[in-house]
């Protein structure tokens, strides 16, 4: 008897504490199956202010809420979306983009011209009113540069309700594009601005989606449907498809691919570094593949302002000791092509003379020569540490990396894990020597630019050590010439300041429930790429039961 | 009167990393219902080895057990763990020699008192509880009804050698087997404890055997006495003819080694020298040879056997003591 | 006496929380890059200055730790910075209500199922020492604690999650909103949790239990013709049980913020993951709060388990009760 009360308190103690932590938990409303998309991207948020960073995959979830002035078309053009033209004087220096009417924020505010400049001055960071005034200048470069910002700034002005000119100080003959800049620039409402959140946990955008809950769990963004949303389907019905899109972060690939397969979600996103995953699914029956075009190139920076990198024969040891094939086969399992020079062949200023020649090259006697060259040099062996990500793939990338170093005589040996941004950041001058990135150069040479410029990184930030390069790009921009373009690309290549491996696209699988991928007209005709660089249209999104 | 427990020619051996440990070399022994035996020796000689495997508290594969162990005229050596358990508890009750480590340390005394009266007797729990507290009557212990919720450590030495046994004649068992049952006890306890075994075994009739290292303990309370060497019974006999008529050079030497109250002062305790032999090696050798000081070289080349001098006195010596005239 | 017993355990464990915290405020400030940088990675340095000013870290550490202290001792446990300042970031709080549960769910899980099979287990191989099946069993434990757990996830979550089809392979429900859902969005994680644990704990109650069984007070048990399994369980369990127990105890306050593995892997994103988020985008206030948290907990654990073995062991009760 005694005993059985006993073990009986135990049971009620269990349950109570079982109770207490169970009620802690947040209840979320179950969506309705069909109506709700779940969508599965690899990539943690971390705010989608225009200040932040948000990589691709946040973007796609961004770009769901808020929308850009300018977007690229499956045919890699920028076009107006909600500018509705978008004009230039023949000096690329006084750009007029006349707004859409009747576009409503999910707050109910109409966007004017008005919003924009206060986006411009929110962005920019000069705008007392908005306490939100932070710089992020980073994703439109082509406003010409920190230092000229507050002239550039004074002189964008409404000239008329929906009408906004902005006179630049110098001529930019991408200026279109800046406004698109892979979707990072997004407009919200000015409420937004001035509640500071801009879409850290609430923001108002003019996207088919509106946000139901984000950011207190930096893990899941819950999106629903935005019932006043502007575009149309091809038939003139009103869009979203979708009444819920759920964001999930799911940081494994290989668990992306299992829930997909086993119909825990609907999308998800992957990179070409999950390679075995891809050859899988493709053979999946239920599962659709889209690929994106091929034009993000993943490459190597170097720190060229400390040893060993200072080196010229570091840098080309190094560039001649990777076996690109090798690399794109051991990381993407056939789902990226090796990378020999800067950008996709289609670039202005891309030298390999459509894909005929290698401006990098595997070689590895040469890469054997130069790492003698460096010892004799400076008397000291090459040792390249290379930084890995949190992912397994990346660990495998930079061990076949540091093989391929060693083949040549190199020592190499890699680091633990950290964060991209960590890697970007201090990493570099501190403890590493290079790093890779990718650098989306798929059809923006002022975008690229921004990386290439910048790939010599210090203490302090981007910043770049060659004065003749830097104007070199800087000409580059301004004219907007193939051939300038080339004459800078050319130093890069010969200096090895930038060593390309692979080029991939990106991939979207979708279970074959799933209609309306990159369905969506756009207003001026013609469609976005299913795979583009700011992520997937998803306005005419619906699963099928 | 025919015997209750007998060991025939009782082996032990051991495997160790040196080889084969001659642990118990051959004991023969009867015990009569009602009797009181004490077997008697230094630590090493193979005395709580001899009664565990006779018991079959010590087996496994490293454990050689021969000869012949009877209970009430059944086999026990070739039982399986499970069979000679039954005899145990109900049959065989032990009293072990440490009364702080043989109470578990974590339950309470009533509840690791009634669970052999439930287990082996079938008792129910409020029968069994009853029971407990009768018995811890029975060893005297003051105040049973508030011990039973007590823990060993809130004991004294005495009182849990007493609750010891006190459980061990829980299910009346027909022969008691105390190893060194008041070894950590103080002198005075020991009086005690060994007054209240005698009176037990005369109230419930039970066979005993008291195992020991100190004659002094069973000179009172046994009524014969084995002295055990090097796994051997060296001399065997009536307590009173024992020390009476001391045959053997060691049982000599064990009892110069006690302390006698009525010791003449200045008279210095003798201990032994020298330790007992290595169970490992094999010698022909008397074993005691090496420290018996009336050793010849008969004693270092022969082995002594086990006689009878027609009293029913045995001695394992080629030179026994001269028995006093009576 | 008790009080002052208590009292002194009370201060010792303030004085724990306060070094804990303290030395987190100053190592996080050694690791390179400021949230500054990582929040806005290209902006200008006035930019920067201004944010830096927004969040308070212009002002020297010690006092910034203290103004986080004094918020904490009013239940506040800070913001998570955002680009736009405190305004626009979340607060900590918020974000380890849905975080913290459900980290405390798994551990509460995990420590369950890896004792309910620990146990018998370790009794079984003490019960079987030095035999074959013990040594064979033993071996394979070894080798079962060293697997990562995120392996057997990742195994689990491919041969049971998919091929089976039997189980979700992501996500977590929480236990008001569907029980059962609850339960199997659990049941891989805690698994992969649980055998390496199961493994370690197994082992130790074995050692334990081994050197229990040559106590006297076991022979005297089974003298009394008491069977095996009743000595194990009944007599030979709790007094073995103290390692496991401390063991247990530790584990528990590692699986709260170290479960970030499996965290990952089933997407749950407990507290280790926001942990993790904290540190790599170096969140001062979160690390501190989040490390705070988990000193707390270890202290919990440990009195919970202090007095766990006095409800096991009297003689760790030291007074006559």
């Amino acid at each position: 008897m005694n005993k059985l009360s006993r073990g009986n308190h135990r049971k009620v103690a269990f349950v109570m504490a079982m109770a207490l932590v169970a009620s802690l938990s947040q209840v979320a409303p179950a969506a309705a199956k069909g109506d709700d998309i779940v969508i599965l991207i690899g990539e943690k948020d971390s705010g989608w202010c225009a200040q932040d960073s948000p990589g691709l995959d946040q973007i796609s979830a961004k770009n769901a809420v808020a929308e850009t002035l300018t977007i690229m078309n499956e045919k890699g053009k920028i076009v107006p979306y909600l500018a509705k033209t978008v004009e230039n004087s023949a000096d690329f220096k006084t750009w007029k983009f006349t707004l859409r009417e009747g576009i409503y924020f999910h707050d109910g505010e109409e966007l004017t011209a008005a919003t924009v400049l206060a986006n411009v001055a929110a962005n920019l960071g000069l705008n007392p009113l908005i306490p939100a005034s932070l710089p992020a200048i980073a994703w439109q470069d082509g406003f010409g540069g920190v230092t000229s910002l507050a002239q550039f700034a004074a002189k964008a002005q409404a000239l008329g309700k929906y009408v906004v000119q902005f006179n630049l100080p110098a001529p930019r003959p991408l200026f279109n594009e800046s406004w698109y800049a892979n979707g990072r620039p997004v407009i919200w409402s000015t409420k937004t601005l001035q509640t500071k959140a801009c879409g850290t946990t609430v923001g108002a955008g003019t996207g088919p989606f509106k946000i139901r809950s984000k950011g207190v769990d930096q893990f899941q963004t819950v999106l629903e449907a935005n019932p006043n949303y502007w575009r149309k389907d091809a038939a003139g019905k009103r869009l979203p498809k979708a009444a819920t899109v759920t964001y999930k972060v799911v940081l494994d690939a290989a668990q992306r691919t299992n829930a997909l397969v086993k119909g825990q979600a609907d999308i998800a996103t992957f990179g070409a570094s999950s390679g075995p995953q891809l050859n899988e699914m493709k053979k999946n029956a239920k599962l659709v593949l889209f690929e994106g075009r091929r034009d993000t190139t993943w490459s190597f920076h170097m720190n060229t302002t400390a040893a060993p990198f200072n080196s010229k024969s570091a840098r080309l040891a190094f560039s001649y000791a990777i076996d690109r094939e090798a690399l794109a086969k051991v990381v993407a399992k056939g789902n990226a092509d090796a990378a020999y020079c800067f950008g996709a062949t289609y670039h202005p200023y891309n030298l390999s003379n459509g894909g005929k020649k290698k401006c990098a090259t595997f070689d590895l006697a040469k890469a054997k020569q130069y790492v003698a060259a460096y010892k004799t040099e400076t008397g000291k062996d090459l040792t390249v540490l290379l930084p890995t990500t949190e992912s397994t793939e990346s660990a495998k990338a930079n061990q076949a990396v540091c093989n391929m170093l060693k083949k040549a005589g190199a020592a190499c040996s890699l680091m633990p894990p950290v964060t991209a941004t960590a890697v970007i950041l201090r990493g570099f001058a501190l403890q590493q020597q290079v790093s890779w990135f990718n650098v989306v150069a798929g059809y923006s040479p002022a975008f690229a630019d921004l990386f290439s410029r910048k790939t010599n990184l210090e203490l302090s930030g981007f910043r770049f050590t060659n004065p003749g390069l830097a104007a070199c790009f800087q000409t580059a921009l301004e004219t907007n010439a193939a051939a300038k373009y080339q004459e800078c690309a050319a130093v890069l290549h010969g200096e090895a300041y930038w060593v390309p491996t692979y080029n991939e696209g990106g991939f979207i699988v979708a279970r074959n429930t799933v209609t309306g991928l990159g369905e969506t007209p756009l207003p001026v005709g013609g469609k976005r790429p299913v795979v583009g660089l700011s992520g997937f249209d998803i306005a005419s999104v619906k699963v099928s039961d | 009167m025919s015997a209750l427990f007998e060991l025939e020619n009782l082996r032990v051996q051991f495997d160790t990393k040196r080889g084969k440990l001659h642990a118990v070399r051959g004991v023969t022994l009867h015990i009569a219902a009602g009797e009181c035996l004490g077997i008697v020796g230094e630590s090493g000689s193979g005395k709580t080895v001899m009664w565990r495997a006779a018991m079959g508290l010590l087996r496994g594969k490293k454990v050689h057990r021969s000869g012949s162990v009877r209970f009430s005229g059944r086999e026990l050596l070739p039982m399986s763990a499970k069979e000679v358990r039954h005899f145990w508890g109900t049959e065989i009750a032990m009293v072990f020699q440490d009364p702080m480590t043989a109470l578990n340390p974590v339950r309470r005394i009533g509840s690791q008192f009634s669970e052999a009266l439930v287990k082996r007797l079938g008792m129910d729990k409020a029968a069994a509880n009853e029971r407990v507290v009768e018995l811890l009557r029975l060893v005297r212990m003051p105040e049973p009804e508030k011990l039973v919720r007590k823990y060993p450590l809130q004991l004294s030495g005495g009182m849990r050698q007493r609750v010891m046994i006190a459980m061990a004649i829980a299910c009346n068992p027909k022969l008691l087997l105390a190893d060194e049952p008041t070894t950590a006890l103080d002198v005075t306890v020991q009086a005690q404890v060994l007054e209240l075994l005698s009176d037990l075994r005369e109230k419930l009739g039970m066979g005993m055997v008291i195992v020991t290292h100190d004659l002094g303990i069973v000179a009172g309370h046994s009524d014969r006495i084995a002295v055990l060497y090097a796994g051997e019974v060296v001399e065997l006999a009536t307590t009173r003819s024992l020390f009476a008529r001391t045959r053997m050079p060691y049982t000599e030497a064990l009892l110069k080694s006690i302390p006698r109250l009525d010791g003449k002062r200045g008279e210095t305790l003798q201990a032994i020298e020298g330790a007992p032999p290595d169970p490992v090696a094999q010698t022909v050798a008397c074993f005691f040879a090496p420290r018996c000081r009336y050793a010849t070289e008969k004693c270092r080349t022969e082995h002594p056997e086990l006689l009878d001098d027609g009293t029913g006195h045995w001695y394992r010596c080629f030179y026994p003591l001269k028995a006093p005239a009576q | 006496m008790k009080y002052r017993v208590a009292l002194k355990n009370l201060a010792k464990a303030v004085l724990v929380l306060f070094l804990v915290t303290f030395s987190i405020s100053i190592l996080v400030r050694w690791l390179p890059g400021d949230p500054i940088e990582i929040l806005m990675p290209f902006a200008t340095e006035e930019g920067r200055a201004a944010l830096r000013a927004e969040l308070g870290l212009d002002i020297n550490v010690v006092q910034y730790y203290f103004s986080w202290l004094f918020d904490l001792l009013r239940g506040d446990f800070g913001v998570w910075y955002a680009s736009t300042g405190d305004g626009g970031g979340v607060p900590v709080r918020s974000m380890l209500a849905v975080a913290l549960p459900r980290s405390l769910l798994i551990m509460l899980y995990t420590m369950v199922v890896s004792i309910v099979f620990a146990v018998p287990l370790g009794i079984f191989l003490a019960y079987r020492a030095e035999t074959r099946t013990d040594k064979t069993i033993s071996n394979v434990l070894f080798a079962v604690s060293s697997i990562p757990s995120f392996a057997i996830g990742l195994a689990l979550a491919f041969v049971v999650g998919v091929q089976l089809d039997l189980l979700p392979v992501i996500g977590y429900v929480p236990f008001a909103e569907n029980p059962s859902e609850h339960f199997r969005s659990l049941v891989m994680p805690v698994v992969s949790l649980s055998i390496g644990l199961i493994a370690t704990f197994s082992r130790l109650l074995r050692v334990d239990m081994i050197a229990t069984l040559r106590e006297d007070f076991v022979t005297m048990a089974s003298s009394k013709g008491l069977s095996n399994m009743w000595i194990l369980w009944r007599h030979v369990l709790r007094p073995s049980s103290s390692t496991l127990m401390t063991s247990a105890a530790l584990q528990m306050g590692a699986l709260i913020g170290g479960a970030v593995v499996i965290e990952s892997v089933f997407a749950l994103n407990g507290f280790g993951m926001l942990l993790t988020t904290a540190i790599a985008t170096r969140q001062y206030l979160a690390i501190q709060s989040l490390v705070a948290l988990i000193a707390i907990a270890y202290i919990v654990f440990n009195l919970i388990v202090d007095v766990l073995y006095a409800v096991v062991d009297p003689r760790v009760r030291g007074g006559r009760g």
